[in-house]
């Protein structure tokens, strides 16, 4: 899919970065480890990032960039069955270019919780907002890839934006 | 045999991207592997051209020797062949080299072999190594060396981030002044120093 | 106006294609430009006044020999009264193992394929397929009808027997052949390629003595590659044997200014817009004036140039193509021929003493020029930059 949107132009990513920013780690990350082992789903998981780590929201970091600016990372955790794969996790955070109308979109499906109250919101959006959360569908790793790719853009016979906000993300 | 510096090295799905490119054209690439991973990597690169191109005509062979190979290739109109040579000799390359104009197929050829063969073919087949170009590349090393450089990196990262040492963050870690961002957990287990992350630790 | 491939896996695809140098030369034609003193403009001349000559040409690996005979049959083509054909003798058979004889035998089957799909039928286009092919004939040809067993005459093809016979069974169907094409036209020229590559100094030396000199007697033109070693080689009678001998060399791109923009218009004729002008010279420079080496580095190029996401090549996407060139043309090598290629790459001294030595000039880690008659002796320019950090 990346590849793809490299070669259409759609990505400014090129095709030889994208192989070096899409990885399989042989281990997860320590903040993650320490969570699948809390639950016990420790053994045979792993995650397939594409990007650096990124929670301070740094350009610096290595990550994917669309065609207009806007720019994209994610981790996604799985773990093995008998050669399949089955979905532990995931999230995407994609940061928008100013006067986009929102500074960023953060995409999560949180690993199983213990806690009721929060299994209606293990799969969930952060509009522009690491504090305010909102519920969100069921999506596959895929679906959410393509959104970032080709989605969430502004319509095309626009020239701008219709509701621009003063919060960017520089 | 001395290898004197190596060619560089390339996972398989970006050697794969790169052949997709050369479809279209009688192209030659070779990929150097190391004995005891052949067999899995043969099935890796067929996997990763399927992958980015999967329309295209792929097929793998096992040819015993070079002739069979020159009458294999000249038999076949596959797109894209992924030859098994870690058997090759000195002799195979040399028959290949002469029957170069009876090889004349229409599509990328791909040797999978290891370095030692490799050598082989460019001391004693120079017209198949001049049409081989610069598309010869290395399997890279197993996983421990992947994860550790991953693990540097990594490392290099949250140097960059905090504009500390090492050194720095373990010594502040014993002080009990480590500042409770989880990265300096990370920082910390990633330098094999979990035992100081206490119950108040990050 | 061309339709520019929105995808750029595709126009790279597309550009790449257009530089093939791993193709078949055969569809080059419309791609060919007069290198400056380019060999086949006189062979063609010559031949033009003398159709029954011989001529040897030699030449490195990638130097453009295939590409220049077929300049020469095209070049005959227009000429009228003269029948040229191209015969690459290796593409039917493993020249290492050709025995004396099987030169005529391919030139035979290859006029009998002509002549089967223009003219009347002959005995002698089935006489030349048995001769190369072998075939089952009876002892007495009187006896067919009385049940007498059939026995295997083995092709010349398929060695081996004796010399003087096979080469005598070959003459033999050629001659009927030749008869055949010199009702249509006065002339016969052979354009005999694949032969650069036989080893055996020894073998080729029977080959020319038998099966050229055989073909020059029935008054054939003739043009032959040969090994580069014959350049080298002790034995220069077996050049003496030809009319006319023609050396195709690399071009001394540092030195040769009309060399220097030959290769430079190869790769603007056949891709310009594939290229940052800045990246060209690097490109010929890296080259080191092979022409098969410069349209692979510039196929490298563009392929580094589509990973990269650049839009064309640039100097950046040459340096990697010419690191990359480099590493794959330095394996092999052992510490001892580093030691000589150190020393060309420093002082541009080479002496051939050795067989080893001489496969470096086989494999193109060393070049040989003669643009002012001395030989000048150069490392690979891909290499340079590696062997220098190995120096350190």
């Amino acid at each position: 899919m990346l590849r793809q949107a490299s070669d259409a132009g759609r990505l400014r990513t090129a095709p030889h970065d994208i192989y070096q920013l899409v990885e399989a780690l042989g281990e997860p990350p320590p903040t993650i480890k320490q969570q699948l082992r809390t639950r016990g789903l420790l053994d045979n998981a792993y995650c397939i990032v594409g990007g650096d780590k990124n929670q301070e929201r740094d350009h610096g970091l290595r990550h994917f960039e669309r065609d207009d600016g806007a720019w994209f990372d994610f981790t996604i955790t799985v773990r093995e069955h008998a050669q399949e794969l089955e979905l532990l996790a995931y999230d995407f955070e994609i940061r928008f270019p100013p006067g986009a109308g929102t500074p960023f979109l953060r995409i999560d499906f949180n690993l199983p919780s213990h806690h009721n109250e929060d299994r209606d919101l293990r799969m969930h959006v952060h509009p522009g907002s690491d504090d305010i959360v909102m519920p969100a569908p069921m999506m596959s790793p895929s679906e959410v890839l393509g959104l970032l790719i080709d989605g969430l853009r502004m319509p095309p016979a626009r020239d701008k934006p219709r509701a621009p906000t003063a919060f960017e993300v520089e | 045999m001395t290898v004197v510096a190596g060619v560089e090295t390339m996972a398989a799905g970006e050697f794969a991207l790169r052949l997709s490119m050369l479809r279209g054209t009688a192209a030659y690439a070779a990929y150097l592997v190391d004995t005891r991973e052949i067999e899995a990597v043969l099935v890796e690169v067929e996997e990763e051209l399927r992958e980015v191109a999967p329309h295209g005509a792929i097929a793998r062979i096992s040819p015993r020797d070079g002739m069979q190979l020159v009458d294999e290739l000249a038999a076949s109109s596959t797109e894209t062949i992924i030859v098994d040579t870690r058997s090759f000799s000195v002799d195979d390359w040399a028959v290949l080299d002469r029957r170069r104009s009876a090889l004349a197929h229409r599509g990328v050829v791909v040797f999978v072999t290891t370095p030692t063969s490799f050598s082989d073919l460019m001391r004693n087949a120079p017209n198949l190594a001049s049409w081989l170009g610069g598309e010869v590349f290395t399997h890279p090393p197993s996983n421990e060396a992947a994860a550790a450089a991953l693990r540097e990196r990594r490392l290099a990262t949250l140097r960059a981030w905090a504009s500390k040492t090492d050194a720095e963050v373990v010594a502040d870690a014993h002080a009990g002044v480590l500042p409770r961002d989880p990265e300096y957990a990370e920082w910390l287990v990633l330098l094999g120093h979990s035992e100081l992350l206490g119950p108040g630790a990050p | 106006m061309p339709i520019v491939p929105k995808d750029r896996l595709e126009r790279f695809r597309a550009l790449r294609a257009k530089l093939d140098p791993a193709g078949d030369p055969v569809d080059a034609g419309s791609f060919y430009i007069d290198s400056p003193n380019a060999v086949s403009s006189r062979i063609a001349a010559e031949l033009e006044l003398a159709p029954a000559s011989s001529h040897l040409l030699v030449g490195g690996v990638g130097s453009g020999k295939t590409t220049e005979l077929l300049a020469i049959e095209r070049r005959m083509a227009a000429i009228d009264d003269v029948a040229t054909f191209y015969i690459d003798v290796s593409k039917r058979h493993d020249i290492a193992k050709m025995m004396p004889g099987a030169v005529v035998a391919q030139v035979g089957l290859s006029l009998a394929e002509q002549l089967e799909k223009t003219g009347p039928t002959s005995p002698s286009i089935q006489a030349a397929r048995d001769v190369a092919f072998g075939s089952w004939q009876a002892p007495d040809p009187y006896d067919e009808d009385d049940g007498g067993e059939l026995y295997r005459v083995p092709g010349i093809l398929t060695p081996p027997d004796q010399v003087a016979e096979n080469v005598q069974r070959a003459r033999f169907p050629l001659e009927g052949l030749l008869h055949m094409v010199r009702l249509r036209v006065r002339h016969i020229v052979v354009i005999l390629d694949g032969l650069d590559r036989i080893a055996d100094l020894q073998a080729f030396d029977q080959l020319v003595h038998h099966d050229v000199m055989t073909l020059t007697s029935l008054g054939v033109g003739v043009v032959l590659v040969g090994p580069l070693r014959a350049l080298y080689g002790l034995d220069r009678v077996l050049v003496q044997r030809f009319d006319s001998f023609h050396y195709q060399p690399w071009i001394d791109v540092s030195k040769n200014r009309a060399g220097r923009d030959f290769l430079s218009t190869v790769l603007t004729t056949r891709a310009a817009d594939a290229f940052d002008p800045p990246a060209i010279d690097p490109l010929v420079a890296g080259s080191g004036g092979v022409l098969r080496d410069l349209l692979s580095l510039a196929q490298s190029a563009l392929v580094e140039s589509y990973m990269n996401g650049a839009d064309r090549v640039g100097s950046h996407e040459v340096d990697d193509a010419i690191e990359a060139f480099g590493r794959k043309h330095l394996q092999g090598v052992r510490p001892a021929e580093l030691e000589v290629l150190q020393r060309v790459r420093t002082s541009g001294v080479f002496v051939q003493t050795s067989e080893d030595d001489l496969a470096l000039l086989m494999t193109r880690r060393v070049l040989e020029y003669r643009t002012d008659k001395q030989p000048r002796y150069a490392v690979h320019p891909t290499t340079d930059l590696l062997l220098n950090e190995l120096a350190r």
